[in-house]
């Protein structure tokens, strides 16, 4: 982690420092160039090397100065803000329990202590909030650092909007994601995000889910930045996730959808999720599985096709359908996972143990059943490996069986 | 006579020119990607990253050859590391010394008949243990084959798609591969990471995290305080910024496996193996025509072992010479070589001029002024007042990184502290940095001789608070 302050002057030092030292070597060169010394016979060298030596002394003190400042001045500065920021933070969380509200103008420190507590409330303690940062300040105070053409500002802009998560700035921020700079664009996206996931309920929220959706369909936009910026979204993720879940949308950005809805346990968007379980990309299926598996819900009318998927001929679909069939009767799908610890596929062979080891007395006495007894080789191995490492069996046990198999 | 000795100063000024507006460059390029990354990736960013368990999951491998000093400590440090899913791969190269009997009383291990698939050729395996304590633990127990094969055994045995090779003394800072992770999941085309390595001597560490900085008691250590700093702070994060990062630290890397894979893992007939995959990993991605970044990022912060004597430290600095001779010649070709933009045009051949060529130049520097004072050609008062130029452009330098190591929250805290490695910064330059520069410089003519051979090297281990 790293302090955020002093560092653009700092920058500003070392330019200073690179431009001083860029002066004393061309001097130091243009001494030695002898038709530059006839044009100044004035700079010998000796004197080149001694205004060198005065242009780095000078830098070097500028340097050792700032550092030396920054320490003897900024860890006093540091702990001031601290507490300041600290005093503020405990006085709006009063305000929002019923205590006076302060005076305005504020400093801004009272901003950065309304922004410290508003990151931590949910529900009315964070609408209360909101509400008393639109009494006392303009959005833009928020919003104008945003405009800058300097990256950091945005960057520090963006990091403030994010904690702040006022549905005004809302659009502004999606209006950043916009930008060529692709460090911007994520930190838009996700204080977006953050501030999508508090909105208030309402038709804006449609408007909202609508934009932001289209914001996310970006090819420049990895998949894992999108995954978290959906999870970012938490309950407000279902109205985007939706959006997504439809064809035009791309693969890798469906894909992100479902992943995030099944992680945040959306059990509102379980209907839609099994509706993909069809796809004809296999990795849409096996996202929806795992997505199911991850809202521990199959709906009655995706059973069947739960269980079809445990033939399907792509192996890690065969994967997640075992682990979503978890959820299904274990009579409807025993004969299936026996068959399937035979399966060609290490990972399908691992799961189905993990899922019929899952099922208490009746799973362990499978699994043993099939340590012994399984016509396939490689069964009985996985059925044994699984047993021991749930220490079910010990050491020895795991290597009399194994020289039977 | 004459003639010549003028000459060779010449050179050496515009050598000393060149190198010095270089490094006053990176030094501004370093501060300037710090003041970046410091917004880009803040607390509250890294908050929702690790709450909402999107990080890959990595595995970490730690190559151990006679490690008995420092291996629990490092292993009990990286169990607690903030981050939701990983593994480490420990692997036990055919120590002398106690590393694998330690390993096993303080972590419950058993010897278990895992399945092992050799994706990549490595010397026999032992053995393969895992912990009853520690679902997350595995440690491999392998005929000495040096760290790139410890390494490559490690990678065969990984579950996970990212892996980080860290050194067995190396401590990571708790949320050090969450930073890194990130970045790899947030940039597809991210091959490879690198993060900041600082000195651990005269930390005290508790519980395998580093709870409190103070500058070590040597000044030998001292000095290498200072050089990690610049290292990493200038270097490292300026050739990051012009896309050309030639060396990701063997101390702390993480790679997506995949690509390690398709190049074969690591080279296992040179010292410098950590430089050499990064070399290979250019050329594999610039070949395919694939687009891919190999980055460094400041922090995440590994904390690492340095040498405490002259002799090992010479050894360190005499292989890590010897590794770089071995990379640059094995790919000489991406020297000037346009298909490689950057690197080939401006990273290999500074490697090769201001890097791998600078202790014969500064040596030769040496005895020229040696000979021209015996010859009585040394302009006295000028050679003084250039080395006394040399002098502070090398502080300077020193102290670009240090203002960049105020912003870390984990800085040496105590204003004395600072004064000492401003201290050390000025007298690095004398002795210390002559007796590395002579090392250096006879590890370019022992490549071929010591061929493969590390050197010795003498552990203290860590520092525990008092009463513990």
């Amino acid at each position: 982690m790293w302090r955020r302050y002093g560092d653009a002057v700092y920058a500003l030092f070392v330019l200073g420092g690179f431009v001083l030292q860029a002066a004393a070597l061309a001097l130091l060169t243009w001494s030695f160039i002898p038709a530059a010394s006839r044009l100044f016979p004035s700079a010998t060298p000796t004197r080149a090397l001694l205004g060198a030596l005065l242009l780095t002394t000078t830098a070097l003190l500028g340097i050792v100065g700032f550092i030396l400042g920054y320490y003897l001045i900024g860890a006093r500065r540091e702990a001031r803000r601290d507490a300041e920021v600290r005093a503020w933070a405990e006085r709006w969380t009063g305000v929002v329990f019923g205590a006076e509200a302060p005076e305005g103008p504020l400093p801004p420190r009272a901003l950065e202590g309304l922004l410290e507590v508003r990151d931590k409330l949910r529900g009315s303690g964070a609408q209360a909030l909101g509400q008393l940062f639109e009494r006392y300040w303009s959005r833009d105070v928020l919003i104008r650092p945003l405009r800058s053409r300097r990256l950091v500002k945005r960057l520090d802009a963006l990091d403030r909007l994010a904690r702040a998560r006022l549905a005004s700035t809302f659009f502004p921020m999606l209006h950043a994601t916009e930008g060529a700079d692709a460090r911007t664009r994520g930190m838009a996206l996700r204080a977006a995000a953050r501030t999508l996931a508090l909105y208030p309920e309402g038709p804006a929220t449609d408007e909202a889910q609508d934009a932001f959706a289209a914001a996310l369909d970006d090819e420049r936009i990895s998949t894992g930045a999108a995954l978290e910026t959906l999870m970012l979204l938490e309950d407000g993720c279902s109205g985007v996730a939706m959006r997504l879940f439809d064809d035009p949308t791309p693969r890798w950005l469906r894909w992100a959808a479902i992943e995030a809805a099944g992680r945040l346990e959306r059990v509102d968007l379980g209907l839609s999720i099994a509706a993909l379980v069809d796809d004809l990309d296999p990795e849409i299926r096996a996202a929806a599985l795992r997505a199911l598996h991850g809202i521990r819900m199959i709906p009655g009318s995706a059973e069947d096709r739960v269980r079809r998927l445990l033939y399907d001929e792509v192996d890690f679909v065969r994967v997640q359908a075992a682990r979503a069939a978890e959820l299904l009767p274990f009579g409807s799908i025993a004969s299936r996972m026996w068959e399937m610890l035979g399966d060609p596929s290490w990972w399908v062979r691992r799961t189905a143990a993990e899922v019929v080891g899952g099922h208490g007395a009746t799973g362990a006495a499978m699994l043993d059943w099939a340590a012994r007894t399984h016509p396939d080789r490689y069964a009985r191995h996985m059925a044994i490996q699984f047993l021991f490492d749930g220490q079910q069996i010990d050491l020895g046990t795991a290597e009399r069986l194994r020289s039977v198999v | 006579m004459e003639w010549l000795v003028i000459s060779f100063e010449r050179f050496i000024l515009l050598y000393f020119a060149v190198l010095a507006l270089t490094y006053a460059y990176f030094g501004y390029l370093g501060v300037r990607s710090v003041i970046v990354y410091s917004r880009e990736l803040s607390p509250l960013a890294l908050g929702d990253h690790l709450s909402r368990d999107v990080a890959k999951p990595v595995s970490i491998l730690i190559p151990a050859f006679n490690e008995a000093a420092s291996i629990v400590e490092s292993v009990r440090s990286l169990l607690s590391m903030h981050f939701p899913r990983f593994e480490l791969v420990v692997v036990n190269d055919g120590s002398t010394d106690p590393t694998l009997e330690l390993l096993r009383e303080h972590f419950a291990l058993i010897e278990v008949p895992l399945a092992y698939r050799q994706v990549l050729p490595s010397r026999e395996v032992r053995g393969i243990y895992r912990s009853l304590r520690y679902p997350n633990l595995m440690v491999i127990d392998k005929e000495n084959g040096g760290r790139a094969d410890a390494l490559n055994a490690a990678i065969n045995a990984a579950r996970y798609p990212l892996v980080c090779a860290i050194d067995a003394d190396t401590f990571l800072d708790a949320d050090a591969v969450l930073r890194a992770s990130r970045v790899f999941g947030e940039d597809e085309t991210v091959v490879g990471i690198g993060g900041t390595i600082r000195p651990v001597n005269g930390a005290v560490v508790e519980d395998g995290q580093v709870t409190s900085l103070r500058v070590p008691k040597r000044w030998i250590e001292r000095f290498q305080v200072i050089e990690y700093a610049r290292a990493f702070f200038v270097g490292r994060a300026a050739w990051s910024k012009l896309s050309a990062l030639m060396l990701i630290s063997g101390a702390f890397s993480i790679f997506r496996k995949e690509a390690l894979v398709a190049i074969d893992g690591y080279w296992t007939e040179t010292v410098g193996e950590d430089m050499e995959v990064v070399f290979r990993l250019h050329r594999h991605y610039r070949s395919l025509g694939k687009p891919y970044k190999l980055l460094f990022t400041p922090d995440p912060i590994a904390w690492t072992e340095v040498p405490s004597d002259l002799r090992s430290l010479r050894a360190q600095r005499n292989r890590w010479q010897r590794g770089m001779l071995e990379t640059l010649w094995r790919h000489r070709s991406m020297t000037f070589n346009p298909r490689f933009g950057r690197l080939g045009m401006l990273g290999v051949p500074h490697y090769w001029l201001f890097e791998a060529a600078a202790p014969v130049v500064e040596v030769l520097g040496y005895a020229a002024l040696i000979v021209s004072a015996a010859t009585g050609v040394l302009f006295a008062q000028f050679a003084v007042m250039f080395l006394l130029l040399a002098l502070l452009y090398s502080v300077l330098f020193s102290q670009f990184a240090a203002g960049i190591e105020s912003f870390l929250l984990a800085r040496y805290p105590r204003t004395r502290d600072r004064m000492i490695l401003l201290a050390a910064s000025f007298l690095e330059f004398i002795g210390y940095r002559q007796i590395l520069v002579f090392e250096r410089f006879r590890a370019c003519f022992q490549v071929r001789r010591k061929a493969k051979q590390w050197g010795a090297r003498r552990r203290v281990g860590i520092r525990e608070p008092a009463g513990r």
